[in-house]
């Protein structure tokens, strides 16, 4: 018998003889008393197959409870074999059933009747379907026209899949949502050390500082707040949060950090300082795994180059970061970073860390931030430490792919452009301005899981780019839920869920790698009953597909006889002249993961078997230091404190951790200007996906503006008051929050409730969304709230009882787009005017002008730095040895100079 | 050997137990006793010891894992939740639990003053208490004791009473929609039953919830119970709760401390929930609408920023009617019994008797109509719990009508009860008097609302009989009428001295002096001084005094008052937060 109870480390009901979950011998035929039969037992046989969460990145476990006797998903819960979720699970989890259930999802594929936008639909047929976008990007591949079709992802997990269809394509046609999310981070991570996360060691840490709300919400927030929590309540170890906002995190936190956003790589710097000034920094660390002679030969090329010359030199360097100053740019007490310095040192190898979005996403120089970050953690050598802060790249497992084609020669403008050398990665919020500049157009335009018209700043200018067939000549939404997106398409293409698709995923989660396989889970029970189906759309709901299957048929739609030499890469090795099936491709990847097929034959499975049956491998756990095999990645192979690549990229000034003023610095901003900080997520939302989830909205449903007290006091507003909060090329009419739990001269406003349907548009997540109009006004759009949710009829009782009537404010698209000439990403922060409503305005009001918008997008497009790298006449777009997704050869990193 | 104490239904930390009582040295035995009493002063000073505990203890010492059953309970590890809301979620997937209504839900706090300020989580559900108030009040056993210390719930004999949403001071309770009977977490017994946890426990991410068998030394939730400071819910309520905090702050964990506003961080609420789905919904007035500062949160610097949806009022004017046509019945009976015995018969007692046979009628069908399963009243009957004041109220009515039948046929001329007429006036008067004022007993049970549980309510239920009879006798106009006078002078004046006497005699709770206020000071305190004490008291005193005839016009006044005073008294109190 398994004893899960020794499984999940933290002592559960430990001793009250309760299991967790059943054993996993019993999997098969788990017996459980009906609970709304109770007290009367009416026994339930089910069957339990494990998955992955399809919600937030973290890739949680889960386990489907599948009703043996009707073949029906009865609930999720966690699965207690996955090593990074350990059996626990966020509120999204469980929630997943809603989803599941949801009365309004996409069942059947659509197609769009009238003009793009007018939310007239019919239904079409799969075949139909793919002959129809197949033929398209046939006919853009014939005419040698390969830039044309565009992938775009909102939510990843399936690792090395769609870029192993491109590559098949002959495609640079990945872009990604990173660029509103981690691109700074990304950029600062990398410069120091070649790879662009860090992958925190919490649960053995002394120390945690974090820039981020991980014990509230992404973007590893379950596995990172178990293992937070459990650090200090079992080890004691102490927590330092920097948010201007009170997160849940900042609430666990020993030390909140109220810092003034954009001040943060300051504070970081002040507390080097500290380190530096009072010998704590780990010496022998720096001296063996940094470049310092690069600094001292490049910083103070007139001194010696030894070590302590360096020590001395660096402290210098940094001696203008004095607690004082951080403490005045960031608006808070000298003697807390001062406290937290020693104490990060004190630490040492047991310091973990992480920024993640936050104060990175939301500034620009944000990169620094993380870099400042990494600066400390080498100071303090906690480096890949047990307790302290590894890298993604020896974490994350990358799987191996079967009929990998080779990288394509082809470079994309529209997602790489070369004004960004630097980025991290796709310029992926660009893509409508870079449509209405000209520089070029699409055929085909997939979303997948992607939601830009709500998510991302600016929605308007993304709804005309969508609506210009003349931009884009077909836009398929690959997606499980009707969204904001999606109603500018021109195929709506119903995907599966968590529990209704096959993926395999990877994320570094913790001091452990980890292979995960999402599966479609009724899929999984018919083959258990011995009554396997060929295809995963056969076993879900309605025709909703999964990816994995599309993107094979789709590619024999678009060569349907080979004759373009994609089809070859989509064809089945075992049944030649038939299509590849998904068992052949994941019995290829697990294959291949180290330690699996043992694993399995121990269980005399093979490793898809064991996959199917278990959800999860885990590859290697705590293994530290890797570093002093091979190096890092970098230039060097050291932990780079000197960035040549920026020196060499025009990027001297900041070559080395510094801090730069943020665009809303208070220097830059006009006296009457607050910050608005428009980036928090709640705990129980995840963007679109969550708008179908009626457990998850009557939670959370509205999203005021937080407004300190005093600020409230200046301007005679009280909680419940409406606003009128004014940015850069429009505003929004929102309500007002009062609380003590945001930094005077700052506002904030979560960016997961104000979801919308237009009247013509399906009736869809109405459980979340507002019934909107959008008119066009002047140079821009207006948006009005017609009514908040309505309880509304559906087969689900539920849908009459929805008692909020607040769907709280779309503000993103009132949000003008910042983008960091560095590293790509969209700063979020705005400065704003808050001030009580004018006549006419009406709470949920939205309007933006796109003018005015594209007009900022050139005059931030000014400050970037086009690459000076020349050779042979032509110009290297970006440095070699910079990770770049789905990458092409690297004959394509070079473009005709005079061209 | 390992020793357990259990001290009524509340555990004290053992060590401290013997620390206090200096028996470090002495040798237990497994089966020994220990009486010992405690001043408040020593209970004070052990540092165990979370709250006021003011009565002498008896504690026995038994070896526990021998003899103490199991206790399922909950420790709720604040230093550990993030409030991430998993817990609500995972018991809303286990139960399918509707829209709107809640299980187990989390509640935030914020608290303090920028920088210096934080968010506090707390879990709420079901105490599974030792001594449940919602098992006492269930009047058909729907709510029951499992051997292992859940308190577990059939849906199939609710009857939907509401009464044990009244009772739960944790406000546990909810009428679900979907079955429209009540419901509340069961500690997922089913899923006990097949050894595993409750989902709760399983999914929270951060491991702040923690099950298992409290008299069980070595399980994990009786060791943090004895190693940890901990704290539950309102245990002054006497109901020896299972459910224990670490780190429970009582802003979060006691109703009205913190400071409520209108909607919440993230969410709002317009429209009922439960059995008021999808009905407009009056949000509750909260305490700042109370004029008198003594009434405002104990803590001005705690703020409550999420909380689960308000219920609502959940006995509402069906209730009210009931008590008023049970007043009626009762006093028309009562009345005309004491006319018979005094010798000023009243006229056509025939007539009166029946009159007040119908009131008794219409009295129960309110009931049964106030009953969200209407269908299942029988079981009040066959399956009723004796220790409810709902089944007990009904046996009052039943003999009240049986003594009241009688008469009425006798009156009537239908049977001739001979000599058996003057007893069973006796007994009928006893049982009118007893069919108007029981109710106060089924108010004492409901433990949530202290308000209904003050003793003077036994008065007023019993002055509610006379003073309505005897407004229904100024319509019958005839000598009885007269001769109650004296009497309705003086049922009056109790009534009204009562009525503004309450904050003298002081009130048993802050709670129950806040929903006094609430009547008093609230925005319809109007209704009170101007309907109940004028028009219901003061006018009828002065006509009487001057005119001293009991005429129509001042029984329909005093009609008017004890109505209001009904309607006021069961719907205020529910205005007030439960937990």
């Amino acid at each position: 018998m398994t004893d899960f109870n020794a499984i999940m480390p933290p002592d559960l009901g430990l001793r009250s003889g309760l299991q967790a979950y059943p054993a996993f011998e019993h999997w098969d035929d788990v017996v459980e008393f009906d609970p709304k039969a109770w007290p009367r037992k009416q026994e339930n046989h089910f069957s339990l197959i494990p998955t992955v969460c399809f919600n937030c990145e973290s890739g949680c476990g889960l386990l489907a409870y599948v009703d043996k006797a009707t073949g029906e998903v009865r609930k999720f819960e966690g699965n207690p074999l996955h090593v990074g979720s350990q059996g626990h699970n966020c509120a999204k989890g469980p929630a997943t059933i809603n989803q599941t259930h949801d009365p309004q999802r996409i069942l059947y594929p659509m197609r769009r009747k009238g003009p793009r936008g007018s939310g007239q639909w019919e239904r079409v047929s799969w075949p139909d379907a793919l002959a129809d976008i197949g033929g398209r990007i046939r006919k853009a591949f014939q005419e040698n026209r390969r830039e044309a079709v565009m992938y775009h992802v909102g939510r990843p997990g399936h690792e090395g899949y769609i870029e192993r269809v491109l590559r098949a394509w002959g495609v640079d046609g990945y872009n990604s949502h990173t660029s509103v999310c981690s691109a700074s981070s990304r950029l600062g991570y990398m410069l120091w050390s070649g790879a662009d996360r860090p992958s925190p060691d919490y649960g053995n840490a002394e120390f945690i500082l974090l820039i981020s709300a991980h014990l509230e919400s992404g973007h590893y927030f379950n596995p990172h707040a178990q293992r937070i929590i459990d650090a200090m309540n079992r080890n004691g170890a102490e927590l330092a949060v920097m948010d201007p906002r009170l997160s849940n995190t900042a609430s666990r936190a020993n030390y909140w950090l109220p810092t003034l956003p954009g001040s943060e790589a300051a504070v970081l710097l002040a507390m080097a300082r500290i380190i530096l000034r009072e010998n704590l920094a780990n010496r022998e660390f720096l001296k063996t795994w940094t470049n310092w002679e690069t600094y001292l030969q490049k910083k103070h090329p007139d001194k010696p180059v030894d070590f302590d010359t360096f020590m001395t030199c660096l402290t210098e360097d940094y001696a203008r970061f004095t607690p004082e100053f951080a403490a005045q740019e960031a608006g808070i007490d000298a003697t807390a970073i001062a406290d937290i310095a020693r104490k990060i040192a004190k630490a040492g190898s047991r310091f973990a860390s992480h920024v993640w979005r936050a104060a990175g996403a939301g500034n620009e120089g944000g990169w620094q931030v993380a870099r400042c970050l990494a600066f400390l953690n080498t100071l303090v050598g906690c480096i890949d430490s047990k307790g302290g802060t590894g890298l993604n790249s020896w974490v994350k497992y990358s799987p191996q792919v079967p009929l990998d084609a080779p990288a394509p020669a082809a470079w994309n403008e529209l997602i790489w452009p070369r004004e960004y050398p630097l980025a991290h990665y796709e310029l992926s919020h660009l893509l409508p301005y870079l449509l209405k500049e000209g520089r070029g157009k699409l055929d085909v335009y997939f979303t997948r899981v992607f939601n830009p018209v709500w998510t991302y700043p600016d929605g308007f200018t993304w709804i005309e780019a969508l609506t210009d067939e003349n931009k884009i000549g077909c836009h398929v939404a690959l997606t499980p839920t009707w969204n904001e997106t999606a109603y500018y398409a021109d195929y709506v293409l119903p995907m599966g869920n968590a529990g209704e698709r096959h993926d395999v995923i990877s994320y570094e989660t913790h001091a452990s790698t980890w292979v995960a396989f999402r599966q479609p889970v009724q899929r999984e029970f018919q083959r258990r009953q011995g009554k396997p189906v060929n295809r995963t759309y056969e076993a879900n709901p309605g025709e909703v597909w999964e990816e994995d299957e599309f993107w094979i048929d789709l590619s024999w739609a678009v060569d349907p006889d080979g004759a373009l030499g994609i089809r070859r890469w989509f064809e089945s090795e075992t049944q030649p002249g038939q299509p590849l099936t998904v068992e052949e491709y994941y019995e290829y990847v697990f294959q291949r993961v180290p330690g699996l097929p043992e694993a399995a034959a121990k269980e005399n499975q093979s490793p898809l078997e064991y996959m199917r049956r278990r959800g999860v491998f885990e590859v290697n756990r705590e293994q530290y230091h890797r570093y002093e095999k091979a190096g890092f990645k970098t230039p060097s192979h050291k932990l780079e404190i000197y960035s040549e690549t920026m020196e060499q990229f025009g990027w001297a000034d900041q070559a080395v951790p510094d801090y730069i003023e943020s665009h809303v610095h208070a220097g830059k901003r006009a006296p009457d200007q607050m910050i608005l900080v428009p980036t928090f997520r709640l705990p129980t939302l995840i963007h679109t996906r969550s708008g179908a989830a009626k457990w998850l909205n009557e939670i959370s449903n509205r999203n005021p503006v937080w407004l300190h007290t005093s600020d409230a006091r200046r301007l005679g507003l009280a909680t419940g008051d409406v606003i009128r909060v004014e940015t850069e090329i429009g505003y929004f009419i929102d309500r007002v929050w009062v609380t003590e739990g945001i930094r005077p001269g700052v506002v904030a406003c979560s960016h997961h409730i104000g979801r919308w349907r237009r009247e013509q548009d399906p009736a869809a997540n109405q459980w979340s969304a507002n019934t909107v109009s959008i008119e066009k006004r002047g140079d821009g759009y207006f948006m009005r709230v017609l009514q908040g949710p309505r309880p509304f009829t559906s087969n689900d009782p539920d849908s009459s009882r929805v008692f909020w009537r607040d769907g709280g404010v779309h503000q993103n698209a009132a949000l003008a787009i910042h983008t960091d000439p560095a590293s790509g990403m969209n700063c979020w922060h705005q400065p704003v005017r808050v001030m009580k409503p004018k006549p006419g305005d009406q709470y949920g009001d939205v309007f933006a002008d796109t003018a005015k918008s594209f007009e900022l997008y050139k005059q931030w497009l000014d400050k970037c730095r086009r690459s000076p790298v020349q050779q042979d006449g032509k110009t290297l777009r970006r440095p070699l040895w910079l990770k770049r997704p789905h990458r092409p050869r690297d004959e394509a990193f070079y473009y005709d100079t005079n061209a | 050997m390992s020793f357990k104490c259990r001290v009524s239904s509340f555990k004290m930390k053992m060590t401290d137990l013997l620390a206090l009582l200096d028996t470090r040295n002495r040798t237990l035995e497994t089966g020994d006793s220990l009486t010992a009493t405690l001043t408040p002063r020593q209970l004070l000073h052990s540092p165990a010891w979370p709250l006021q505990f003011e009565r002498p203890l008896r504690i026995p010492m038994t070896d526990s894992a021998a003899t103490l059953p199991k206790q399922y309970g909950f420790v709720i590890d604040n230093r550990r939740c993030i409030g991430c809301h998993a817990c609500t979620v995972a018991c809303k997937s286990e139960h399918d639990v509707p829209i709107g209504v809640n299980r187990t839900w989390v509640r935030y706090i914020e608290k303090g003053e920028f920088p210096d300020v934080r968010r506090h989580f707390s879990v709420m559900r079901c105490n599974h208490c030792s001594d449940a108030p919602c098992i006492t009040i269930c009047p058909t056993g729907a709510l029951f004791k499992r051997k292992d210390g859940i308190v577990d719930f059939d849906t199939s004999v609710c009857v939907a009473c509401k009464a044990c949403t009244q009772a739960c001071p944790y406000d546990a309770l909810y009428i679900d929609p979907n079955t429209t009977t009540a419901q509340k977490c069961n500690f997922c017994a089913h899923r006990v039953e097949q050894n595993l946890l409750p989902s709760c426990v399983v999914v929270c991410p951060t491991t702040a919830i923690v099950a298992g068998d409290l008299n069980d030394p070595l399980s994990k939730i009786a060791q943090l119970v004895r190693e940890q400071q901990t704290t539950v819910r309102l245990p002054e309520k006497g109901t020896g709760p299972n459910v224990h905090y670490i780190d429970g702050r009582p802003e979060s964990l006691l109703p009205n401390v913190a400071q409520s506003a209108q909607g919440w961080m993230w969410s709002s609420q317009a429209a009922g929930v439960g059995f008021k789905a999808g009905q407009e919904h009056q949000p509750l007035p909260g305490l700042q609408a109370l004029p008198d500062t003594t009434a405002k949160p104990v803590d001005a610097a705690a703020r409550q920023v999420y909380d689960a949806p308000q219920k609502g009022i959940l006995w509402g004017r069906k209730i009210t009617s009931y008590i008023i046509t049970k007043a009626l019945s009762a006093g028309i009976s009562g009345l005309t019994s004491l006319a018979a015995l005094t010798g000023a018969a009243v006229a056509h007692p025939g007539w009166t008797f029946g009159i007040a046979l119908v009131m008794l009628i219409i009295t129960f069908g309110l009931l049964i109509w106030d009953l969200g399963q209407p269908k299942r009243f029988w079981m009040l009957l066959t399956r009723g719990n004796r220790k409810s004041w709902l089944v007990r109220g009904a046996y009052v009515l039943s003999v009240f009508g049986g003594t009241t039948t009688a008469l009425w046929l006798d009156a009537a001329g239908l049977f001739d009860l001979g000599n058996a007429a003057r007893p069973l006036h006796l007994l009928n008067i006893l049982a009118s008097a007893f069919a108007a004022s029981y109710t106060a007993f089924l108010f004492a049970q409901a433990k949530a609302r202290d308000a209904w549980r003050e003793p003077w309510w036994l008065a007023h239920f019993a002055l509610h009989g006379a003073l309505c009879g005897m407004a229904f006798f100024s319509f019958w106009g005839d000598a009885a009428a007269a001769a109650f006078s004296p009497l309705l002078l003086g049922a009056l004046t109790i009534s009204l001295l009562l009525l503004l006497g309450h904050g003298h005699l002081g009130y048993r709770s802050a709670e129950s002096r806040t929903a006094h206020r609430l009547m008093h000071t609230g925005d319809q305190a109007w209704i009170f001084w101007l309907g109940v004490v004028g028009i219901g008291h003061v006018l009828p005193l002065l006509v009487i005094t001057f005119n001293t005839s009991l005429n129509p016009f001042v029984g329909l006044m005093i009609l008017a008052g004890q109505i209001l005073h009904a309607d006021q008294m069961v719907i205020q109190p529910q205005k007030l937060a439960i937990a």
